[in-house]
């Protein structure tokens, strides 16, 4: 009888175990979705629309997805080989469009990425508005750089502009302009 | 190594949590592990950020980390001394029954899921930009906030006046790592969860007729499927998830109140509640709502004294915060005009575009699952009992007004709105209504499997 128990307890914890490791590999596979049939994968993604966001891993894994517009492999670390010699009083600019597509959203990233160091963000405005500064520079902060996005650099600057990606541009700049030089393409 | 270090991190902060549980924990029979375990993690962030806002003004770099681990090593190890009898009578859980190794596989297989989620999708934009931000500005000025993060325009977008309990702890996981990531960092969320299943587990244990019940609760969750995939939920790192834990356990609390009259969970409630305002913006609202049906039970009770132990930590909590931000000058920035009754008179013809609106997203079943089917024939099955006699707990009437009472605030707060209605209603009500998710179903659940006569605990009381 004794025998039959421990039998039958072994047997219990087998069938839990083989059941929880069916289940548990099968949720990694469905959220993984690596080797998963494309039809599953676009109705899971329809259902769950969050799914599709898929990451990379790494420490600037969500950064590199907010970025991916560059089509450049980690754009964050290029990003940030542009600008680690800023000292503190020395600021990015970032110049760009609000009607232009993921604005605040490249605008908000570069300022993350770019942190600890400032970042002064010059939106030039649609043909309706005039250019305005959304995060005016701190007092006495000096324009260092200066990132284009989705606009080209001035003519005054387009000779020294390096291109990050598609549609970031990076001048390095000595002389302070009016802000609206920024946004004379 | 990485590994090694985030598990350092992370038990310290449940090594604290586990002490202040027990040290609030009332001496009611058997303490249950999973009740201490659920309560462990919230109360640990809690400490951890606050000892990091604190410290971090007067110390950085190694001193700061080392003195804020050495205090999470003693609150801990204070609650395990002074509760130490407590602890060897402990109630852990058993695995005699078929049904606790059913509660046993589903309950870990959601957990493997939502650590699965974290791991494999990016942040949420909030959570990255607003929530994520603050723990890397943390990291980089050695453990905690600088004053002048806290000023000037150039911090509007991050919501400096946010307040600090989630970036806080993330930034203390980076201090462990030596750097941020954005990755290594959202493995904090599945501890949220787990308070939650295992909060939700404890309170079905108390509140429902048969044990097997007490798996319920924990299990449906999964059901519910914002709350753990989709903008807000446990995996995009936001903080709506915390404060929905908060909420949860301060509801759990207060109905227990309701049943036993023990004073000491009255510190409880007070802790959790004044903590939702540490966690979120709207953990305000969420704490008014607390505090209002706390306030009702407390002086129906005569026990005034008590009242001062349940106001007092939000107060102080929530008061010190505004205090410091003006006090700074911080840059703040409203989505709500001013209340006034005149703007209310003026925005009443709102109310049939709020409710619309409002409806909409309270149907998108790919996000709210099983849950609001659930709540609407839990309270007509609750309706039908009542009147014909056979429900007369009076925990159920303090849950179902700590479910209902946050959701008649939130659509109200439309009403002020600075924003076109329908855009702020569909890019945050589903957010807000996340926060009372594990309390409306528990509620569900208690109403349907609870006790149809007052229970041993309300008849000795």
């Amino acid at each position: 009888m004794r025998k039959k128990l421990r039998l039958a307890t072994l047997l219990k914890i087998g069938a839990v175990l083989l059941i929880g490791s069916v289940t548990f590999a099968g949720a990694e596979f469905l959220i993984s979705q690596d080797g998963l049939p494309m039809p599953l994968k676009e109705k899971l993604n329809e259902l769950f629309p969050y799914l599709a966001a898929r990451s990379p891993g790494g420490p600037s894994a969500s950064s590199e997805i907010f970025l991916g517009f560059t089509y450049l492999p980690n754009p964050s670390e290029r990003l940030l080989e542009l600008t680690r010699d800023l000292k503190p009083d020395e600021t990015l600019l970032f110049v760009g469009a609000s009607d232009e597509p993921s604005f605040t959203q490249t605008f908000l990233t570069v300022t993350y990425i770019n942190w600890p160091r400032k970042t002064v963000v010059l939106d030039c405005g649609t043909a309706a508005s005039s250019p305005q500064l959304i995060y005016p520079p701190a007092n006495g902060a000096k324009i260092k750089r200066v990132l284009f996005y989705r606009l080209p650099p001035p003519p005054a600057l387009a000779q020294s502009a390096q291109a990050l990606g598609q549609h970031l541009k990076v001048v390095s700049v000595s002389e302070q302009m009016e802000w609206t030089f920024y946004c004379s393409q | 190594m990485d590994f090694l270090l985030l598990s350092i991190a992370l038990l310290t902060i449940i090594w604290a949590g586990l002490g202040i549980a027990l040290l609030l924990l009332p001496r009611r029979g058997r303490m249950q592990a999973v009740e201490w375990f659920g309560l462990a993690f919230p109360f640990g962030c809690a400490f951890v950020s606050l000892g990091s806002f604190g410290l971090g003004f007067v110390l950085t770099g190694a001193p700061f980390k080392w003195t804020l681990a050495l205090a999470c090593a003693a609150v801990g190890g204070m609650g395990l001394i002074v509760r130490r009898s407590s602890l060897s009578e402990m109630e852990w859980p058993s695995l005699t029954h078929w049904h606790e190794w059913l509660w046993l596989v589903i309950l870990s297989l959601q957990i493997w899921i939502v650590v699965l989620c974290c791991y494999h999708l990016r942040m949420g934009w909030d959570a990255l930009l607003i929530w994520e931000f603050k723990a890397r500005v943390a990291f980089f000025s050695g453990g905690g906030l600088p004053l002048d993060y806290f000023k000037g325009p150039v911090n509007i977008w991050p919501h400096s006046y946010y307040p600090l309990l989630l970036p806080l702890t993330e930034a203390w996981l980076y201090d462990w790592l030596r750097r941020p990531d954005q990755t290594l960092v959202r493995l904090l969320m599945p501890f949220f969860y787990l308070s939650a299943l295992c909060q939700l587990y404890a309170a079905s244990k108390r509140f429902c007729a048969r044990s097997w019940q007490a798996g319920l609760a924990p299990c449906l969750l999964f059901f519910v499927p914002l709350a753990w995939i989709g903008e807000g939920s446990v995996s995009s790192g936001y903080a709506d998830f915390p404060l929905a834990v908060g909420y949860l356990g301060a509801v759990i609390y207060l109905a227990e109140y309701r049943q036993t009259g023990e004073n000491k969970l009255v510190w409880l409630i007070g802790l959790l509640a004044g903590m939702l305002g540490w966690i979120k913006h709207e953990g305000l609202i969420l704490w008014l709502c607390l505090m209002m049906l706390a306030t009702i039970e407390v002086l129906r009770r005569r026990a005034f004294a008590q009242l001062a132990v349940l106001i007092l930590p939000g107060t102080l909590l929530l008061g010190g915060w505004k205090i410091f931000l003006r006090a700074l000058d911080a840059a703040n920035f409203t989505d709500f005009v001013p209340v006034t009754l005149g703007t209310l008179r003026s925005r009443l013809g709102l109310i049939p575009q709020i409710a619309a609106s409002e409806l909409t997203e309270l149907l998108r079943w790919n996000l709210w699952g099983i849950l609001w089917p659930l709540f609407l024939g839990a309270v007509c099955w609750w309706g039908v009992c009542r009147w014909v006699g056979r429900s007369r707990s009076a925990a159920h009437v303090v849950m179902l007004s700590a479910a209902l009472l946050p959701i008649l605030c939130y659509s109200g707060i439309y009403l002020f709105s600075a924003w076109r209605v329908s855009d702020h209603i569909s890019s945050s009500y589903t957010r807000l209504l996340l926060g009372v998710t594990p309390t409306v179903l528990l509620t569900a659940l208690v109403l349907i499997t609870g006790p149809r006569k007052p229970n041993l605990i309300e008849v000795n009381n």
